[in-house]
C-alpha cells in the first residue's frame, strides 16, 4: 500500500445533485456551493474509508479506462480538503513536490481532464442581489433609509 | 391576494392606502396575482399604515420601513410583496434574471439588479422575442420558465437625472408569452462599454452553479431549488462574459441562435474563442 490513509467523503450537512458529469454540492454548515467535476466526482464519490489512495486512482482508473496516478488523486483531496469536503482532513503526499510541480507533471501526464473543484459562495439572504425598490439615494432617504440595507452608495449613486 | 400558490394578507387603516396599494399590485404582477376579501390561511401578511403625513409598512406584525411620499412607498412595498411571493412559492423557484421566448425556447439572463437585464430584455422584444419578465425567470419542476411579464422597469439618465419608467410590454411593440417553456439559454452577462464582446461556454454544473447565486428561495431551499435548476438547465447552453452595448448584443444573440438552439449552429465568434 502506497499510502496508509483512508479518505472518507463527508456525507452530512450536504446537499447533493449530480448532473451529467459532474456533481454538485451544496454545504449546509459553510453556506458554499461546489461544483465537482467528473474527475474529482469520481474520487469524492470513491472515498469510503475502505480504499487507500492508489485503490482510489485504481477505481477512477476503472471507470475512466485511463491509467490514473495517485499524484491525480492526491490533486483530487488536496482540493476536497480545501473545499471540506471530507469528514477529515487527510495529509495531502504529492512526494515532496510542491503542489504546483505536481500539477504540472500530472498535467502533461494524464489522460483524463485534472480534477476541478469550484466554489461559490451562496446567498444566504434572499433579497441580496435584488434592488431595495429605491432608484436613487434621495428615493431612499425619505423611506427611512433602504430596509434591506442594499441601498449602496456606488459610483453612479444608485441604489442597488 | 394570492400569487404563485402565497396567499399574503394586505390591511391598512386607510381605505385609500389599501385600494392604491391593490391597484399597485395589479399593475407590476401582470396578471399573475388574484385579489380576494377570503381571509383564509395566509403564508404572510402586510400591514400599510397611515400616520399623520407618514406611511409605515409592517411585515408579520413587525415595523419594516416607512416614508412620507406614497409613490415611493407603495413602489417599495410592492418590491417586498413580489420578493416574498418569490421566495415562498412552493411549486416554482424565482431566479432574478431577465427573460424572455424565441421560438419556443426560453433565454434568461441572471444578475443583480441594475446591470441591465430590462435593457437587455427590452432590445430582444424589439427584435420579436417575445416577453416573459425583466425580474424574474420562474421554473417548475418540470424545468420550464414561466412568465412573469410585469411592465419593464426602463432607466434613463444618469446620476441624479437617472429615472426609471415602468413600461407595459406593447408600448415598446412587444407581446408577452403566455406558455411555459423549455430554456434553452443562460446568458450570464454584465455590461461593460469598455470591453470587447467576450463569451464562454459553462458546463451545465457550472452554469447551475453561478445562477444559484440569483436563485431567490436558495438559501430557504436549496435541495428544490437545486433539483429544478438541474431540470431547467440540463439542455442549454449556458454563456458566461462580458457584453457591450444591449441593441448590438441582442442582434448578436438571435442571430446566432438557431430554430432548435443547437449548439453547433452557433457561430464561434459568438464565444469570444473561448469556449469549450
Amino acid at each position: 500500500m502506497n499510502n496508509p490513509q483512508y479518505p472518507v467523503a463527508r456525507s452530512t450537512n450536504l446537499v447533493v445533485q449530480e448532473v451529467p458529469n459532474e456533481v454538485l454540492i451544496f454545504d449546509i454548515d459553510t453556506n458554499k456551493a461546489h461544483c465537482l467535476n467528473k474527475t474529482a466526482a469520481l474520487v469524492w464519490k470513491s472515498c469510503d474509508g475502505k480504499r487507500s489512495v492508489s485503490e482510489i486512482a485504481e477505481f477512477v482508473g476503472s471507470e475512466t479506462g485511463e491509467q490514473v496516478s495517485d499524484d491525480l488523486v492526491w490533486l483530487a483531496i488536496d482540493q476536497l480538503n480545501e473545499t471540506n469536503l471530507l469528514e477529515d482532513q487527510v495529509t495531502v503526499d504529492f512526494k515532496g513536490q510542491s503542489r504546483r510541480d505536481a500539477l504540472k507533471k500530472i498535467g502533461l501526464a494524464s489522460v483524463i481532464a485534472l480534477p476541478i473543484v469550484a466554489s461559490l459562495a451562496a446567498p444566504q439572504n434572499a433579497l441580496a442581489n435584488m434592488s431595495c425598490g429605491c432608484i436613487t439615494i434621495t428615493d431612499c432617504n425619505p423611506l427611512d433609509g433602504c430596509p434591506t440595507n442594499n441601498c449602496g452608495q456606488d459610483v453612479s449613486g444608485l441604489c442597488r | 391576494m394570492e400569487s404563485f400558490g402565497v396567499r399574503i394578507r394586505i390591511e391598512s387603516n386607510d381605505e385609500e392606502l389599501l385600494t392604491d396599494a391593490a391597484e399597485n399590485l395589479r399593475w407590476a404582477f401582470a396578471e399573475k396575482m388574484e385579489i380576494s376579501d377570503d381571509d383564509g390561511d395566509v403564508a404572510l401578511s402586510f400591514g400599510l399604515e397611515k400616520s399623520g403625513k407618514e406611511f409605515i409598512l409592517y411585515r408579520d406584525g413587525e415595523y419594516f420601513s416607512k416614508g412620507e411620499i406614497k409613490k415611493i412607498f407603495l413602489k417599495y412595498m410592492n418590491s417586498v410583496v413580489r420578493n416574498r411571493v418569490a421566495e415562498f412559492a412552493p411549486d416554482h423557484t424565482f431566479i432574478h434574471a431577465g427573460s424572455v421566448g424565441w421560438k419556443g425556447r426560453s433565454f434568461i439572463f441572471p444578475a443583480k439588479s441594475f446591470k441591465g437585464k430590462s435593457t437587455l430584455v427590452s432590445e430582444l422584444v424589439k427584435l420579436g422575442a417575445d416577453y416573459y419578465s425583466d425580474e424574474y425567470a420562474v421554473i417548475d419542476d418540470n424545468g420550464l420558465n414561466h412568465p412573469f411579464p410585469r411592465p419593464l422597469s426602463l432607466r434613463t439618465g444618469e446620476g441624479k437625472d437617472l429615472r426609471e419608467d415602468e413600461v407595459p410590454v406593447a408600448e415598446i411593440n412587444g407581446i408577452a408569452g403566455t406558455e411555459p417553456i423549455p430554456i434553452g439559454m443562460v446568458v450570464l452577462t454584465e455590461f461593460d462599454p469598455e470591453s470587447a464582446e467576450q463569451l464562454r461556454r459553462l458546463t451545465t454544473g457550472e452554469g447551475i452553479l453561478e445562477t444559484l447565486v440569483h436563485t431567490i428561495p436558495f438559501a430557504r431551499d436549496p435541495e428544490t431549488s437545486l433539483k429544478r435548476l438541474k431540470s431547467s438547465l440540463n439542455r442549454a447552453i449556458i454563456l458566461k462574459g462580458i457584453r457591450g452595448d444591449a441593441k448590438d448584443f441582442a442582434l448578436t444573440v438571435l442571430s446566432n441562435i438557431d430554430n432548435n438552439l443547437d449548439s453547433e449552429l452557433i457561430s464561434e465568434s459568438f464565444f469570444g474563442g473561448d469556449n469549450e
